[in-house]
């Protein structure tokens, strides 16, 4: 079965029927990526990332570990494991003075809808994701909307669905004492 | 992801509308079709004769430059330019590339679309060619351009006005749709229309109609089946970047660009052909790969002084049953007038380019001086003006149609330079479909039977009357 996106040729359509899920298992090599626009570039390497550590890092994955499974470069890996930290959608941690676990930190569920709040810059969008063990969590992605860069998400919190009152509570608490401060 | 993008309307159930991103577009919709700058600036001036979520057609590979101007950007409340940002949130775009441009000789046309309309990049281009660097000129646009550039360098040598001698005749070999069975499409389509996706799932609201090898009479099944599969590999990367983004997506539309005589029973590929292409690509899997049907028909103008305007009726007839059991909408990019008729059909939304042609022009001179004014669209009798044709009008009738939004006449300036005529009144009054399709949609909501018909009956447009 195919299992480069950017060698995929019409030609390859045209002899198979292609299931929506393989989709999942395209990846591209260095010098496939050189063809693509810088932008779609960094899209693709931080997908093959993302489901590297999804796939296999559920016990944690090291950064070698990820270089062996994705073939990236450690320059390139550090750049995209950095954003997809600040992105919430993995974690790191600490194992000794020499090496750092990554994990996955759930999944979207986008069938369970999104909320946005706010019309203007920045807008927050919220929705449930599936984290390990089947745990839920509130995905609260911040992102900036231009028209040259369209929606970027600039950063992320993960609150924990069974958190979630305790959360609003303390917002509410915080808002008020802002309140009774400006009396 | 929704499954479900058209809808009948509450509580009538009379008329339609159909999903673009998260916008219900009410239906059916006359959509423009943006080519460059000028466009552009027209539409962000005449907002108010826009609908809210009235969508537009945009040239899938130079948008983002075209977008991205500063004039547009800032926006200019001197002459009434609207912040682009704020128009993009109000109107779906649809990316779409002029399939003409992989089809016939369009030189300088060709070039600088395929240089994403980068003026920097073209003048590299002519540079390299002056020096015959035929092989790192062609490096410069996307790799898909390549085997249809080459298959043109005399006609791009002479709209560049250099002289490099006499091309041979492997590299200027014509027949520009062969160029589709070039191992260089074959190889880069799905890059670029990860390409042409990334700057399509940036706008708020958006969707694509890929570009496709055309289908004529003597397309063989090499060709039928490219059809199928360009359409396919545009859904695979429009799939892979909705996944990636996790909170928007895109999903193309199903696009069959047909040769009127395909409705001719002469041998060749027919009616069947043009059906079996839709049902199959459709078909393909159980799941959504498609948010509707674009149908660009080649040569409206010949069809309808035809006598094969029912068959092409049952064809549309036949490919919006296809697409109502698929939930997606049926569209007619570059249908200009040709369209209305049809929408008595189900047809949801049909297109024209701001200037009123049904495709890009090779360029060269005109003998007639008023062409470059371009042509004005009357609204109630469906036809276009030249602009001798409006000043006669105007002295008989005082003044166009009142269209909220929209200019009456020509100012005594307007009629002396082109550029001015076509940006304060041939383009804004294009924006006129945009009323008749509302009073369509209004006679529809009344429970009239047939309204496009009724319309067109009392139109002065003889072809248009033959249908």
């Amino acid at each position: 079965m195919m299992s480069k996106l950017s060698t995929l040729k019409l030609s390859d359509l045209e002899r198979i029927d292609l299931p929506t899920d393989d989709i999942e298992d395209f990846t591209i090599d260095k010098e496939d990526r050189k063809q693509f626009d810088p932008e779609v570039r960094d899209i693709i390497i931080r997908e093959k990332i993302r489901r590297a550590i999804r796939k296999y890092g559920e016990n944690g994955l090291s950064i070698d570990e990820i270089m062996e499974v994705t073939k990236l470069s450690r320059y390139e890996l550090t750049k995209h494991l950095e954003k997809l930290n600040n992105l919430r959608e993995i974690y790191s941690q600490r194992k000794n003075a020499k090496s750092v676990q990554y994990y996955p930190n759930g999944k979207p569920l986008h069938q369970l809808g999104i909320k946005k709040i706010g019309d203007g810059n920045p807008l927050l969008e919220i929705c449930i994701a599936q984290g390990a063990k089947e745990s839920l969590f509130f995905y609260i992605v911040e992102k900036r909307y231009t028209i040259l860069d369209g929606e970027v998400a600039e950063g992320a919190v993960m609150v924990p669905f069974n958190k979630i009152d305790e959360f609003i509570r303390s917002l509410m608490e915080l808002k008020q004492s802002v309140e009774v401060d400006n009396l | 992801m929704p499954m479900q993008f058209l809808k009948e309307d509450e509580p009538l159930k009379r008329t339609m509308s159909y999903l673009i991103g998260n916008s219900w577009v009410q239906a059916p919709s006359f959509i423009p079709e943006i080519k460059g700058e000028e466009d552009v600036d027209v539409l962000l001036r005449h907002t108010s004769a826009q609908p809210q979520n009235n969508p537009v057609i945009v040239p899938a590979n130079k948008w983002p430059k075209i977008i991205n101007n500063p004039k547009f950007v800032i926006g200019d409340t001197s002459r009434g330019v609207q912040q682009a940002q704020l128009f993009l949130e109000n109107h779906p775009i649809i990316f779409f590339d002029p399939p003409e441009l992989f089809r016939y000789t369009m030189g300088n046309e060709l070039i600088k679309y395929s240089l994403r309309g980068d003026k920097k990049l073209k003048s590299l281009f002519v540079n390299l060619l002056k020096k015959n660097d035929k092989e790192n000129a062609l490096k410069l646009a996307d790799p898909i351009f390549r085997p249809f550039i080459e298959r043109q360098w005399n006609t791009i040598f002479q709209d560049l006005k250099i002289d490099i001698g006499q091309i041979s005749n492997e590299e200027n070999s014509g027949h520009i749709e062969k160029a589709w069975l070039d191992p260089r499409v074959d190889e880069s389509y799905v890059q670029y229309m990860l390409n042409i996706g990334n700057s399509a799932i940036k706008m708020p609201n958006s969707t694509i109609i890929p570009p496709v090898p055309p289908l004529m009479k003597s397309s063989n099944r090499a060709v039928v089946s490219r059809i199928v599969s360009s359409n396919n590999a545009a859904s695979v990367a429009c799939q892979y970047l909705s996944n990636e983004s996790k909170t928007k997506y895109i999903l193309p539309y199903f696009h069959l660009y047909m040769d009127s005589d395909i409705v001719e029973n002469s041998t060749g590929n027919n009616i069947n052909t043009a059906l079996k292409i839709l049902e199959d690509g459709l078909n393909k899997n159980t799941s959504q790969q498609f948010s509707g049907i674009a149908i660009t028909v080649n040569g409206y103008d010949k069809l309808f002084e035809s006598d094969h305007i029912t068959k092409f009726k049952m064809l549309i007839n036949d490919a919006i049953m296809i697409g109502n059991s698929h939930s997606i909408p049926t569209i007619l990019p570059r249908s200009t007038y040709y369209g209305l008729p049809l929408l008595d059909y189900g047809i949801r939304g049909y297109s024209s380019m701001m200037n009123g042609s049904l495709k890009y022009s090779k360029g060269g001179f005109s003998d007639d001086p008023d062409d470059k004014f371009g042509k004005v669209y009357l609204i109630d009798q469906c036809v276009e003006l030249k602009k001798r044709d409006v000043i006669d009008y105007i002295r008989k009738n005082g003044q166009f149609p009142t269209i909220p939004g929209l200019p009456l006449y020509p100012t005594s300036e307007e009629l002396l330079h082109d550029k001015l005529y076509r940006l304060n009144w041939s383009k804004p009054r294009k924006l006129s479909c945009i009323e008749e399709a509302k009073r369509i949609r209004k006679a529809q909501e009344k429970g009239i039977v047939n309204p496009a018909k009724l319309y067109i009956n009392n139109s002065s447009n003889k072809d248009l009357n033959r249908i």
